[in-house]
């Protein structure tokens, strides 16, 4: 076709065209588009089919889930006393009601948090029992769900709206909100002396279960990673001993692994400070377990500062922005957000390897469930009460890498 | 508006004085004793092949190179190792990048207001006022809640401009503003550029652009090897280029 000399039409503007799948469609696409696709999906159910195959069966028919179902509270708090569980459930309310914030102010997707936290508090409120057989396997026990799921479902839900509605503001005060929670929390769980009425105290030997992993991680992460990004910055430093210091610290206690610094802690402590100190036992392990945190959070942090083009000091250089200040608005939002997989990662290894407490004589779930193991009442249990722990760890670590994804998101991490 | 109008008076005192600057990178002699003064409202163009030290010179005004032995004294104040001198210069000289160095986590109002607020300690309202009053000077108003990463290279050369002004700079330094553009963005950085000049900044601009440097500049210095070899206006480095080094370049660069 001869190109029309002079006036050149302008062709109309279409919408894109519109891609829809019947649900064989996209087998088809995604599955079965060509031979070697064809043979990995047959590979892969195989190997999905051989695995899982007897698991389930195991889990539905032969698996004796009564001493998981009965042992509920241990696994989760350890021998926390139990006629001051209540505080327990209002740390979980407070921390439900933060996320329920965080995530109507910062996340999109509040569909989806608010039917599941509604999905719970249904849970909570309909009078719904488990019923599981008992270790002999002759009569049925009835077991309701803690009634306590309707509060949290409902906190969750309306916290999340209230995030929602108002992030503006609520985005400006969670903040504050997370960073009083520590202590609030630690308050409500620890108590205050033995005499008081309201919250009597409970001796730090008492925590245990899936609580004690959480607490030691979290207050290991939220201490550590501000401790080290003051040494990775320390280390960049132009001053010969802070950055001598630093990298000393670093490759230090990186160099053992974290079970040694446990020991280290909980041995050699006592040894440095006069007989009369007495250091609680969960506060060295705590502190051992940040050290650890901070070591690692330094270099991680380290890595996103040098990911940072010269240029940006250099713009800031000129802007006259003092150091302190470009640190502050220019280099570490950018290097924060880069390396926000790698210290999801951390995150997640961290709160498995609170497990380790376990050495160190500190009843958390694990633990927990090995003690539960060796209880005659419950002989035989070990495959469903690991299983249990598994699925717990499951939940933790995927949870923890949903936050990191979504974060990512919220600060467009690949698109700007 | 808060552009620099042109006011005399501090007398005939040059702005920046530079005095037999010198600086090495390790063993390779980048400046060889440049001296060069300007006054108040004047337009520089700087040019010459490269490694003649251009950027090089530049960036020490503001002390983002370090020279090794002269003197370098902006309005007044020496430029030493004391970082308040350091700090109280840079409030003075506003930079313009090749590569722009805009903030990628920041809005285009966020980048231009940042210094103001924090350097300068404006109110928010203050400087969100008059950051939009320079992003219209730039053209780019509507731009003010996006990124970066969503705008085109002259549109973000156009912020880092606007960004630098914010400070209600005396002096604006360009190092090659164009040199990372395609010929229709760096016709649009240009017309800010002209606007500039002719409003009464003192600018100094390492370019290639010589339809600019024609046009705009008052004087023109070649620069070749860390020295200066030849300077005069605009007219007489095109018309009458003295020495065979400048005549060179410039029939390289003119064709």
């Amino acid at each position: 076709m001869a190109v029309m000399a002079g006036e050149h039409e302008r062709r109309e503007v279409l919408p894109p065209p519109v891609e829809r799948y019947t649900v064989l469609g996209w087998l088809y696409k995604n599955l079965f588009s060509s031979w070697y696709n064809i043979l990995l999906t047959g590979l892969s159910l195989g190997i999905i089919y051989i695995v899982l195959k007897p698991t389930l069966v195991w889990a539905f028919t032969k698996a004796r889930w009564v001493s998981v179902a009965l042992n509920m509270a241990n696994l989760f708090v350890g021998v926390y006393p139990r006629e001051e569980l209540w505080r327990v459930w209002w740390a979980v309310y407070v921390l439900v009601a933060l996320i329920g914030l965080s995530w109507g102010a910062h996340f999109r997707n509040h569909g989806r948090g608010v039917v599941f936290f509604s999905a719970l508090a249904l849970l909570g409120a309909l009078p719904i029992e488990l019923s599981v057989m008992d270790m002999q396997r002759e009569s049925l026990l009835y077991l309701p769900l803690p009634a306590e799921f309707l509060p949290v479902g409902l906190v969750g839900a309306i916290a999340i709206a209230v995030g929602r509605f108002g992030a503006q503001h609520v985005r400006a005060l969670v903040n504050y909100g997370w960073i009083l929670y520590v202590p609030v929390v630690l308050l409500l769980i620890r108590g205050i002396s033995p005499e008081h009425a309201l919250l009597p105290l409970v001796r730090t030997s008492e925590w245990g279960g899936l609580m004690l992993n959480i607490i030691v991680s979290s207050t290991a992460l939220v201490l550590g990673l501000p401790i080290g990004i003051a040494l990775a910055l320390g280390r960049r430093s132009q001053l010969p001993v802070m950055r001598t210091l630093c990298i000393t610290f670093i490759e230090w206690i990186r160099g053992a692994p974290l079970i040694m610094w446990l020991f280290t802690a909980q041995v050699m402590l006592p040894l440095f400070l006069p007989p009369e100190i007495r250091v609680d036992k969960l506060i060295r392990a705590q502190v051992a377990v940040t050290m650890f945190a901070a070591a690692y959070s330094a270099e991680i942090v380290r890595g996103g500062l040098q990911a940072i083009p010269a240029g940006q000091y250099e713009a800031a250089d000129a802007l006259a922005l003092t150091k302190a200040q470009s640190v502050r608005h220019i280099v570490l939002p950018q290097a924060l957000r880069t390396v926000i997989p790698v210290f999801t990662n951390e995150a997640i290894g961290l709160s498995k390897d609170t497990s380790l407490l376990k050495i160190v004589g500190m009843h958390e779930m694990l633990s927990m469930a090995t003690l539960v193991m060796s209880n005659p009442d419950f002989l035989g249990t070990q495959r469903e009460l690991l299983f249990f722990a598994g699925v717990i760890f499951w939940i933790v670590t995927y949870a923890i890498s949903y936050s990191g994804r979504r974060v990512e998101r919220a600060q467009g991490l690949g698109r700007r | 508006m808060s552009e620099q109008q042109l006011v005399e008076s501090n007398g005939d005192e040059p702005i920046i004085i530079a005095r037999d600057v010198h600086k090495w990178f390790g063993q390779f002699h980048a400046l060889r004793g440049i001296d060069m003064e300007v006054q108040k409202g004047e337009k520089i163009v700087i040019f010459g092949p490269s490694g003649s030290g251009k950027s090089t010179f530049i960036r020490t005004i503001n002390r983002l190179e370090e020279h090794q032995r002269g003197q370098i004294i902006v309005d007044g104040i020496e430029l030493t190792h004391d970082v308040k001198n350091i700090a109280a210069i840079r409030q003075e000289i506003g930079m313009v990048f090749q590569s722009f160095n805009l903030f990628p986590h920041l809005t285009v109002l966020r980048n231009v207001t940042l210094a103001p607020l924090q350097v300068r300690r404006r109110s928010k309202e203050d400087a969100e006022k008059a950051a939009m009053q320079l992003l219209e000077r730039v053209g780019i108003p509507e731009q003010a809640e996006k990124y970066p990463g969503q705008l085109s290279g002259g549109q973000q050369q156009r912020v880092a401009i606007a960004r630098a002004l914010a400070m209600q700079p005396k002096i604006m330094l360009f190092d090659e503003p164009t040199s990372a553009l395609d010929p229709e963005m760096i016709a649009e950085v240009l017309d800010v550029m002209t606007e500039l000049a002719e409003s009464g900044m003192t600018m100094l601009v390492v370019t290639h652009e010589m339809g600019f440097a024609r046009e705009v500049c008052d004087r023109m210095v070649f620069f070749d090897e860390g020295q200066v070899v030849e300077e005069g206006t605009p007219e007489q480095i095109f018309e009458n280029p003295q020495n065979d080094r400048t005549k060179l370049f410039l029939s390289q660069i003119l064709h």
